[in-house]
């Protein structure tokens, strides 16, 4: 049952087949023996309490109770929950616990669902590989020697190696998409404001945004309709309900983008996997059709320049003075930054450089400026393709899991900007606030790759319709090859 | 715990300001994360990605605040002097060179999310 779909296993609580209390015992049961370290905190005692108020719900309304009651999940560690540490994976934040909750942690907990845990991930959400975690070391469930991508990675992991049902991760530039494609699993990015952020901590205010993880389609779907939803705690969250009854979808008359190019940034096993989905899309009557988007290695500098500079911006509050693990200190400057300097990893404070750099208006002018000059552009791009197309696809990423860097002499940590590059495919959905699904589409045999599906504003129904037929015909979700891989 | 969110939520200049003061005030190992491999690779990306906006029209921001960094952080430290100095010091660490914290910075935005 714990590789099982949401879908399943709420069948199986409605049923009365199992209770909650059980299901979480399994998955609990699970975690303790895994070595994945997908976890940083286990709530266990809060789990075993939500689990009990689900079965009691199932027991008082069963016809009323949320596909979500009863349904153990994680959360990434930057999504605050009241009681329960939130570190964001960084030493300045390894005793926080906050005092209140995130929208979508207040939403699932009135469906029912029963939080397991917090997952690891790169610090602060920086990072596309997962190896930037101060406080943990989460590996790939199928081959430990294997990035299990970032920055989401737990999340990744914990609904991969049969530790959740669900998870909710973040994605500011694929960091839900990308160890989503790297585990085989379904990631949805909404547009940008459908799900509230209020309670995630922030990298780059313009393009976070929190993302349910699943096994399947149907599941992203049912956990997306959880949690997404106006919330006036935050002022970038949209008054737009999601059209469910748009979600119809005739392949005949749909007309479909594929990035042109796109196997000149993937290796052969990705390139032939997007090339099967074109394929059938085609074969089911679908016009396809290359499209021209603008250069990915222009997309990723945008990217970076825009998410260094809010990030430079964001991370300043911890100073070890209001928010953050003091390292004492006997003047203002010494207290910032010795807190600093202790707190946070190598991969932040270059970054917070970075930003710093970009916001400056005296070197080489302004580049923040300008960069958003140039973001809007890829957004009017994007906004006049999607006249002529119903859907863009692409590769969610260049390249199966990549191996783990464990040689410190290795090139790319010579030079870390080497990995920003395996963003090129997710940051547009992110520069334009578009929505965009990443689904498994196949792999090298033996790890999966996925490819994305990019709609207009709002047109998740129809993504997750068109995801949902792939995801049928590719024959991708297996669950117990999973299980058998896994356990192996 | 009210007062705690207020805190957070609060949207003034003010606040915007003092955020982005605290940005530069740390960072005494700039050197060694920001190595020249580094450095040159961030600034050849954020040349390209600029020079690429160049000429264009944004969207209007929908947020954020454009000032001085003389104007910064006008209550912690109350010393100017010693708020100029953690500027400078990053700024110089970044960049080579100690007159960046003589221009305008953008500040970028600070949303209600926390």
């Amino acid at each position: 049952m714990i590789y099982s779909s949401v879908a399943e296993a709420s069948a199986a609580l409605a049923q009365g087949e199992i209770t909650s209390v059980e299901l979480t015992e399994a998955i609990l049961k699970r975690v303790r023996a895994s070595e994945n370290g997908a976890y940083l905190t286990v709530a266990e005692e809060t789990a075993k309490k939500q689990a009990e108020h689900a079965d009691q719900i199932r027991m008082e309304s069963p016809r009323t109770a949320s596909p979500l009651c009863g349904i153990p999940y994680s959360l990434k560690d930057n999504i605050v929950t009241s009681g329960i540490r939130t570190t964001c994976a960084s030493r300045i934040l390894a005793d926080f616990v906050p005092p209140y909750d995130a929208v979508v942690y207040e939403r699932l907990r009135e469906a029912g669902a029963v939080l397991i845990g917090k997952t690891d991930m790169d610090e602060f959400a920086m990072g596309s590989a997962g190896h930037y975690s101060a406080l943990g070391c989460c590996m790939h469930p199928l081959d430990a020697a294997r990035s299990p991508g970032g920055s989401s990675s737990g999340s990744a992991v914990s609904v991969a190696g049969g530790e959740a049902y669900f998870s909710l991760g973040s994605d500011t530039g694929g960091s839900a998409r990308q160890p989503a494609s790297f585990c085989g699993l379904v990631a949805m990015k909404p547009t940008y404001g459908l799900i509230p952020r209020y309670g995630l901590t922030e990298f780059a205010s313009s393009m976070d945004t929190i993302c349910p993880i699943t096994r399947t389609v149907w599941d992203n779907r049912l956990v997306l309709s959880a949690v997404a939803g106006w919330d006036s705690r935050d002022m970038t969250s949209v008054q737009e309900k999601i059209a469910w009854e748009k979600a119809e979808l005739c392949l005949k008359t749909l007309r479909v983008g594929v990035m042109q190019d796109y196997s000149m940034l993937c290796d052969a096993d990705t390139a032939r996997c997007t090339e099967r989905v074109a394929a059938l899309l085609r074969d089911a009557g679908a016009a396809v059709e290359e499209v021209c988007l603008p250069p990915p290695e222009l997309a990723v500098d945008v990217y970076v320049t825009i998410a260094a500079a809010e990030a430079s911006s964001n991370m300043a509050r911890y100073d070890g003075i209001r928010y953050g693990k003091s390292a004492g200190g006997e003047t203002f400057s010494e207290i910032v930054v010795r807190a600093r300097r202790e707190g946070l990893g190598e991969e932040v404070q270059r970054r917070i450089l970075a930003g710093k750099y970009a916001l400056s208006s005296v070197y080489n002018g302004d580049y923040y400026r300008r960069v958003t000059c140039a973001r809007t552009e890829i957004a009017n791009i994007f906004q006049t393709l999607l006249q002529k197309v119903d859907v863009i696809l692409l590769p969610t990423t260049g390249s199966v899991a990549f191996p783990v860097v464990i040689d410190e002499t290795t090139e790319n940590q010579d030079n870390p900007n080497a990995l920003y590059n395996s963003d090129a495919f997710t940051v547009y959905a992110n520069l334009t606030g578009l929505p965009a699904i990443q689904l498994p589409s196949g792999g090298d045999g033996i790890l999966p790759c996925g490819v994305s599906l990019m709609g207009k504003r709002f047109a998740e129904p129809m993504l997750y319709t068109l995801a949902a037929w792939l995801e049928k015909m590719l024959s991708v979700y297996r669950k117990n090859e999973w299980k058998e891989a896994c356990d192996a | 715990m009210e007062k705690e969110k207020n805190i957070l939520c609060a949207q003034t200049e003010d606040d915007l300001r003092k955020n982005a003061m605290l940005a530069d005030a740390s960072l005494e190992d700039g050197e060694r994360i920001f190595s020249p491999a580094v450095m040159e690779d961030w600034q050849r990306r954020m040349h390209s990605a600029s020079i690429w906006g160049e000429g264009r029209e944004r969207l209007p921001p929908a947020y954020g605040v454009i000032t001085e960094p003389m104007e910064l952080r006008p209550d912690i430290p109350q010393n100017h002097t010693a708020a100029d100095s953690c500027i400078s010091l990053s700024a110089h660490r970044c960049t080579g060179r100690a007159d960046m914290s003589q221009g305008t910075y953008i500040l970028v935005p600070k949303v209600v999310s926390e």
